[in-house]
């Protein structure tokens, strides 16, 4: 079986000693390891703006080859070029300051991004009215009613706040920051363990996510 | 070349009015027009992410070079190597050779997502957890002080709950299957519902997001109506 240029087992070792560098640079006070950490920090933010690179030709080589599969597939991929370089030119040869630059932002990304937020919402409105046709259960129904009283409680109203709902200290206000709390506090503390954990299995080479 | 504010002013209003248009026409269903905004959209964040890449690129690894061509390699060849043959992942046959750097772009983003975890998430968390038993605490009043340790103490046990909930150790059972600790068990139940909660309030900040989102666009369409009406 042939083996590929730079073994496995190469690559994990490479692996754990740029991490465990790193790691004990955030850990301990020791000069050296600081520095270094440091610099390698500078050397992977360089080698991410590489990885973007390649990210972003593999794409184009992408649209490049379905130029030949059909008219509806080569307009897509003539959609694409022209907005990879329009965004060149603007962004690259005029500048970020620049008046049609600036004006690409407002007149075209903004108005996008902003309807795409939109259509997201009236996604999730359905999706919750599809939850709530489906099942109720005891956890969908604390989903539900934590939704509704945190809608209602930010409910801007003109002079006036309703009762029990609005201001700092009502009593749903006050129920849902200090559950909101403990629910997202053991979510995060959970979040900050797992990947503390698959970190570690990764960096020592007991989990191999990219499969190799 | 000079272009006229209000002209651009006006076919950017055009311009814009149209594409959300186009974007919410998507409610009603898929088509082509949408599409091809879509890819270009796509097209034009691929381009940006090009500039973004290249602003980084430049000053760090491509001005000093240029500048001072010996002493640039001289100093910068390490991670010179590492993004030439980071490069080469963009070629199939040359792909291993990327390995390498590939390796030191994981390693290190490896150990900055567990410092990041750990000095980040897990130690602020847990000093504000366990900030409002703290007896040399400063308070203005006992009242005050009381109503922080009630609220402190709700939060802990909420935490632990929603943690229980994540307690996947069990146990082989005597009729067979395997099932966590009863006390285990009691709690995650507890544990759901304020995770329920927590996801409710975070689905709840999404739909407000959403809704700003709707208003502003709403306001940009009446805008531009009444300028319209307005003959400019």
């Amino acid at each position: 079986m042939r083996q590929p240029f730079l073994s496995l087992s190469f690559s994990t070792l490479i692996t754990f000693l740029t991490g465990t560098v790193v790691l004990l640079g955030y850990f301990t006070d020791l000069p050296p390891l600081d520095g270094l950490r440091l610099r390698f920090l500078q050397w992977a933010v360089l080698l991410s703006a590489v990885a973007l690179l390649v990210g972003v030709l593999n794409l184009a080589r992408v649209h490049w080859s379905r130029f030949g599969e059909g008219i509806s597939k080569a307009l897509m991929s003539l959609a694409f070029f022209l907005g990879f370089f329009v965004a060149l030119l603007a962004g690259g040869l005029l500048g970020i300051q620049n008046t049609v630059t600036r004006a690409l932002v407002d007149f075209v990304i903004v108005p996008i991004e902003a309807s795409l937020f939109v259509v997201i919402l009236v996604v999730l409105i359905y999706a919750l009215t599809r939850m709530v046709r489906k099942q109720l259960s005891a956890f969908n129904f604390a989903f539900l009613a934590t939704v509704v009283l945190a809608l209602l409680g930010s409910v801007p109203l003109p002079a006036t706040q309703i009762p029990f709902f609005q201001g700092e200290d009502s009593p749903i206000s006050y129920a849902l920051r200090v559950l909101g709390t403990a629910g997202v506090r053991g979510l995060l503390i959970g979040i900050a363990l797992g990947s503390a954990v698959t970190g570690l299995r990764v960096l020592f080479g007991l989990d191999r996510p990219s499969g190799e | 070349m000079s272009l006229d504010f209000l002209t651009l002013d006006f076919f950017g209003s055009v311009l814009g009015v149209a594409l959300t248009l186009l974007v919410l026409s998507y409610l009603i269903r898929d088509h082509f027009l949408l599409r091809f905004l879509l890819y270009g959209y796509v097209g034009l964040m691929a381009g940006f992410a090009v500039v973004l890449a290249f602003n980084i690129l430049y000053p760090s690894l491509i001005l000093p070079i240029l500048a001072d061509p010996i002493g640039g390699i001289t100093q910068l060849a390490i991670p010179l190597a590492l993004c030439s043959l980071l490069f080469l992942k963009a070629f199939p046959r040359l792909s291993p050779l990327g390995n390498l750097s590939l390796a030191f772009l994981v390693g290190v983003g490896l150990a900055a997502l567990i410092g990041g975890a750990i000095q980040g998430t897990l130690i602020p968390q847990i000093r504000a957890t366990i900030q409002p038993f703290d007896i040399h605490r400063q308070a203005t009043a006992t009242e005050e002080r009381l109503s922080g340790l009630v609220q402190g103490l709700l939060i802990l046990l909420g935490t632990i709950t929603t943690l229980a909930y994540f307690h996947f150790g069990a146990r082989p059972q005597v009729r067979g299957g395997v099932r966590r600790a009863e006390w285990i068990e009691s709690l995650s139940r507890i544990g759901q519902l304020l995770i329920a909660i927590a996801l409710g309030l975070i689905f709840a900040g999404l739909l407000k997001a959403g809704f700003v989102a709707l208003i502003e666009r709403t306001q940009a369409l009446l805008q531009f109506v009444i300028t319209l009406q307005r003959g400019l």
